[in-house]
C-alpha cells in the first residue's frame, strides 16, 4: 500500500467531484434555458496499478458527457412546430379579414347591402319621394364603400405578405448556413463538453427555422442534422442551399429551393409561418375570386334592368353602378350622374303620352330591381340569390378561420405534449440536481479528508526519519 | 404518464393553462357586455346564412310596416274624401228634387243655383285633395292635381298600389276620372243642372236626379273598396308585427346570449382561474433546493 498512490485516488475524487459540480451548476443556471438538454456525466473507476505483487485502486475517473435527448421526440417537434405556426399564421391573418368583413357591423358589405336593399323596397311606396330616392343614393354609395374598403383591405394584405415572405428570405438564409457551420462545429468538437451546448444551439436554429417555413428534420448518429424543405434537402452535413423568393406570371409568391439543376418550387408544402401565409393568401385570394364575380353578375343584373326604365325626367336609366373587368370589387362604384341627382334613378316602365314623363307611381321597373333579390342565379350552379352567394362568401371565411383555429389548438395540445415529453427526457429536475449536488458535495469533502488524514500519516512517518 | 417531471414543466403547463382559461374568461366577458352569443362569425360560420336570412326578412318586414302605415294613411284621407263627396252629391239631389216642386219660383231656382255652383266647387276641392303633396284620385300621376281647370281629367288611369308583403298590395291611388266621371261625369252634371235651374227644365232636372244618383252610387262603390282596402292595410300591418316579433325571436334565440347561464359559466372560470393562480404560486417553492 503507498500512501502516495491513496493520495493521488484521493485528488481525483477531488477532480471528478468538481466537475460533476460543474455539470450540476451547468444544468441548474440553464434549467429555463429554451431548448437546453440535461447533461449527465459518467464516472468510472480507473484502472487499478500492480505493484509489489499487489493491485492499488487509482480512485474515479470521468467518464463521457452525455446530452440527454431523443432525436426522435426532437424531430417530431420540430415538425409540430411548423404545422402548428402554420395554423397560427393562418388563424391571425384570416382573422383580420373576418373583422374586415364583420359580418354584423353597420358598414359591413352585408348589411350595406340589406340597406340598400331595404331603401329600394322603401321606395316602391312612393318611388316620386325625392328624399327616398335620396336614400337608395345614399345606401348604394355606402355599399359600394363597403365592398370596395374589403377589397383594398384585401390587396393591402396581399401586398404586406408578399413583401413580408421576400423580405424574409435574406434572413432564413442565414439560419441554414448557421445549421450547416454548427454542424461543421460538432464534427470538430469531438466529446468535449461544448458538443451538447453547440447540439442545443442548432436544434434550436432548425426549430425557428421548422416555425418559420416548416423544414424537417433528421438526425443522424454521428451527431449531424440534415434539414429538409419538402423532401429536398436544405442543410446536408455542413453543405446548405438557399431559398428563393420569386412571384410568377399571376404575381402570387413563391418558394423555391434553389439547386445546381434550378430552382424547384416548394410553396405548396411549406409550413410553419410562412406556409400560414401562403394559405392565408390563397384563401384570401379565392375569397376575392368569389367577390369580383359577385359584383360582376350583381352589377350586370341591376344595370340591365335599371337601362331599361325611365328616370323622373323621362330619360331612359344610365347604368346605375360601374365596375372596371380587371378588378370588379375594387372598382365598384355608383354612377357619377346618379350620385350627383338622384331624380336619374329610373324606375318606371314608361312614359305617359300627354306629359313626355313617367307617372310618380309608375314602379315597374323599380319593381323589377328588388325581384332581382329574390331571383338565384349566382353561385357556379346558379341556385343562390345575391344574398345567399354574399352569405356564402361570408361562410368561407368563417369556416376558414374556424378551421385554423381548431388546427391550431390541436397542434398545440400535441406540441404540448411533445414539450412535456422532451422535458421528461432533456428537462432539468432541480430536486435531482439538489441530490447530486449533495453527493459532489460528500464526495468532495470525503475526498478531501482523506487528503487531509494521508497527510498527517506522510508527516508522522517524515518525523520518524 | 411521463416517467420525469420537472418543476419548469410543471410552471409551463400551469402558465399555458392559465393562458388559455384568461382567454376563455375574456370570451364570455364579452358575450355578457355586448350580450352577444356569438362575436365573431367564425364561432358558428353555419349559422351566418340563417341568422343574415332572418335579418333580411326582419329587415323587409319592416319596410312592410312602414308600407301599411302608409296605405292606412292614405286610404284614411280618400275615405274622408270620398265620404265629402258623397255628401255633396247628397245635398246635390236634395236640391234637384227640391226645384223638381213646382211651387218654387225663378228667383227661387237662381239662389239654388249660386249653392249648386258652391257644391260644384267643392267637390272640384274633394277630386283635387292631396296628402302630403300626394293627390289621393290621380292614379299613377299623382305628383300633379288630376282635374285642372276646365274640369278635364289630366291624372292618369292606372291606379297605384303598395306593396304590404310579398304576396300583398294595397291600391292607394284612385283613377279620379272612373270615380268622378265614371258611369256620370259629376262635373258636366252639375253643368246640365245648373243650366236646367236656369230655364226651370223639369224634365232635365228629372235627368240630373238620375245622375246624381248614379255619381253617388259610383262613389259608394269606391268608398267600398277603401274600406276594403283599409282592411287589408291593417291586417297586414298585425300580420307583419306578429312576423317581425317572430323572427327577433328567433334571431335573438340564435345570436344572443343568455346572460344568466354565462354569468354562472364566467363565475364557474373565475374560480377555477383564481385555483390555478394559488396552485402556481405554491408550485414555485417545490424543490429541494429551498431546503438546503
Amino acid at each position: 500500500m503507498s500512501l502516495l498512490t491513496t493520495l493521488h485516488a484521493a485528488r481525483r475524487g477531488i477532480t471528478v467531484a468538481s466537475e460533476g459540480i460543474n455539470i450540476v451548476g451547468h444544468n441548474t443556471a440553464n434549467a429555463t434555458t429554451d431548448g437546453y438538454s440535461r447533461r449527465e456525466m459518467s464516472v468510472t473507476t480507473m484502472y487499478p496499478l500492480y505493484r509489489n505483487g499487489t493491485w492499488l485502486g487509482q480512485g474515479p475517473q470521468r467518464g463521457s458527457f452525455t446530452r440527454s435527448a431523443d432525436s426522435f421526440v426532437d424531430q417530431n417537434m420540430i415538425g409540430t412546430a411548423g404545422f402548428q405556426q402554420q395554423a397560427k399564421e393562418t388563424y391571425d391573418v384570416l382573422s383580420l379579414v373576418e373583422s374586415k368583413l364583420a359580418d354584423s357591423t353597420p358598414g359591413s358589405i352585408i348589411e350595406s347591402y340589406r340597406e340598400f336593399t331595404e331603401s329600394l323596397r322603401g321606395l316602391s311606396s312612393d318611388p316620386d319621394d325625392p328624399n327616398l330616392r335620396d336614400q337608395v343614393v345614399l345606401y348604394a354609395s355606402r355599399f359600394t364603400s363597403a365592398v370596395t374598403g374589403v377589397a383594398e383591405f384585401a390587396n393591402d394584405i396581399q401586398q404586406s405578405l408578399r413583401s413580408d415572405m421576400e423580405t424574409s428570405m435574406g434572413h432564413i438564409n442565414d439560419k441554414i448556413a448557421t445549421v450547416a457551420e454548427l454542424n461543421r462545429r460538432i464534427m470538430a468538437a469531438g466529446g468535449s463538453m461544448s458538443l451538447g451546448d453547440l447540439q442545443d444551439q442548432r436544434d434550436l436554429v432548425i426549430r425557428e427555422l421548422a416555425e418559420i417555413s416548416g423544414v424537417t428534420v433528421r438526425f443522424s448518429p454521428n451527431g449531424q442534422a440534415n434539414v429538409f424543405m419538402d423532401g429536398h434537402a436544405l442543410v446536408q452535413n455542413e453543405n446548405h442551399r438557399e431559398l428563393q423568393y420569386y412571384e410568377d406570371a399571376n404575381g402570387d409568391p413563391q418558394i423555391a429551393v434553389n439547386t445546381d439543376a434550378g430552382r424547384i418550387t416548394v410553396t405548396e408544402n411549406l409550413k410553419g409561418r410562412f406556409g400560414g401565409r401562403n394559405t392565408a393568401y390563397n384563401k384570401i385570394k379565392e375569397t376575392m375570386t368569389s367577390l369580383n364575380s359577385w359584383v360582376t353578375q350583381f352589377v350586370s343584373d341591376f344595370n340591365t334592368v335599371h337601362q331599361a326604365g325611365y328616370d323622373q325626367g323621362g330619360n331612359t336609366g344610365l347604368d346605375f353602378f360601374s365596375v372596371n373587368s380587371i378588378s370588379p370589387a375594387s372598382s365598384f362604384s355608383v354612377d357619377a350622374g346618379i350620385l350627383a341627382d338622384s331624380s336619374t334613378i329610373a324606375v318606371a316602365g314608361a312614359l305617359n303620352a300627354v306629359t313626355g314623363f313617367p307617372d310618380a307611381g309608375d314602379r315597374d321597373v323599380l319593381d323589377q330591381l328588388i325581384a332581382l333579390e329574390d331571383s338565384a342565379t349566382y353561385g357556379t350552379t346558379g341556385v343562390y340569390t345575391a344574398r345567399q352567394e354574399l352569405t356564402n362568401i361570408y361562410a368561407v371565411v368563417a369556416t376558414e378561420v374556424r378551421d385554423a383555429e381548431d388546427n391550431f389548438e390541436l397542434q398545440s395540445m400535441r406540441m404540448e405534449d411533445i414539450t412535456e415529453l422532451r422535458a421528461s427526457i432533456s428537462g432539468v429536475n432541480l430536486d435531482e440536481e439538489a441530490v447530486k449536488l449533495m453527493q459532489y458535495q460528500a464526495s468532495y469533502e470525503a475526498a478531501s479528508r482523506v487528503i487531509s488524514v494521508t497527510n498527517n500519516l506522510l508527516g508522522q512517518l517524515m518525523e520518524i526519519v | 404518464m411521463l416517467i420525469r417531471s420537472t418543476l419548469f414543466s410543471r410552471l409551463s403547463y400551469m402558465s399555458r393553462e392559465n393562458t388559455e382559461l384568461s382567454v376563455d374568461l375574456a370570451d364570455v366577458q364579452k358575450q355578457i357586455a355586448t350580450g352577444k352569443r356569438l362575436t365573431r362569425m367564425s364561432e358558428e360560420p353555419w349559422s351566418i346564412s340563417q341568422i343574415h336570412q332572418l335579418r333580411e326578412d326582419n329587415s323587409v318586414q319592416s319596410v312592410f310596416k312602414r308600407a301599411s302605415d302608409l296605405s292606412t294613411t292614405l286610404l284614411s284621407q280618400t275615405e274622408n274624401a270620398l265620404t265629402n263627396s258623397m255628401n255633396v252629391v247628397s245635398r246635390l239631389r236634395e236640391i234637384a228634387v227640391t226645384a223638381s216642386n213646382d211651387t218654387y219660383s225663378q228667383e227661387d231656382l237662381d239662389g239654388m243655383i249660386e249653392e249648386v255652383d258652391t257644391l260644384k266647387e267643392r267637390i272640384f276641392a274633394l277630386a283635387n285633395s292631396d296628402f302630403d303633396g300626394r293627390f289621393l284620385f290621380a292614379g299613377a300621376a299623382y305628383d300633379t292635381e288630376p282635374f285642372d281647370s276646365t274640369f278635364a281629367y289630366v291624372g292618369s288611369t292606372n291606379e297605384v298600389s303598395i306593396d304590404v308583403s310579398k304576396s300583398s298590395q294595397v291600391e292607394v291611388g284612385f283613377d279620379g276620372s272612373d270615380v268622378f266621371q265614371g258611369s256620370v261625369d259629376i262635373f258636366t252634371a252639375i253643368d246640365n243642372f245648373v243650366t236646367a235651374l236656369g230655364v226651370d227644365d223639369d224634365a232635365a232636372i228629372q235627368t240630373a236626379m238620375g245622375d246624381f244618383d248614379d255619381a253617388f252610387n259610383k262613389m259608394g262603390d269606391y268608398l267600398t273598396r277603401v274600406g276594403g282596402e283599409m282592411n287589408l292595410a291593417t291586417d297586414m300591418r298585425e300580420v307583419n308585427e306578429s312576423i317581425e316579433l317572430g323572427l327577433t325571436e328567433r334571431l335573438s334565440s340564435i345570436e344572443d346570449v343568455d346572460v344568466a347561464e354565462a354569468m354562472t359559466r364566467f363565475s364557474m372560470m373565475q374560480t377555477q382561474y383564481q385555483i390555478n393562480l394559488q396552485l402556481t404560486a405554491k408550485t414555485r417553492g417545490m424543490s429541494l433546493f429551498e431546503r438546503m
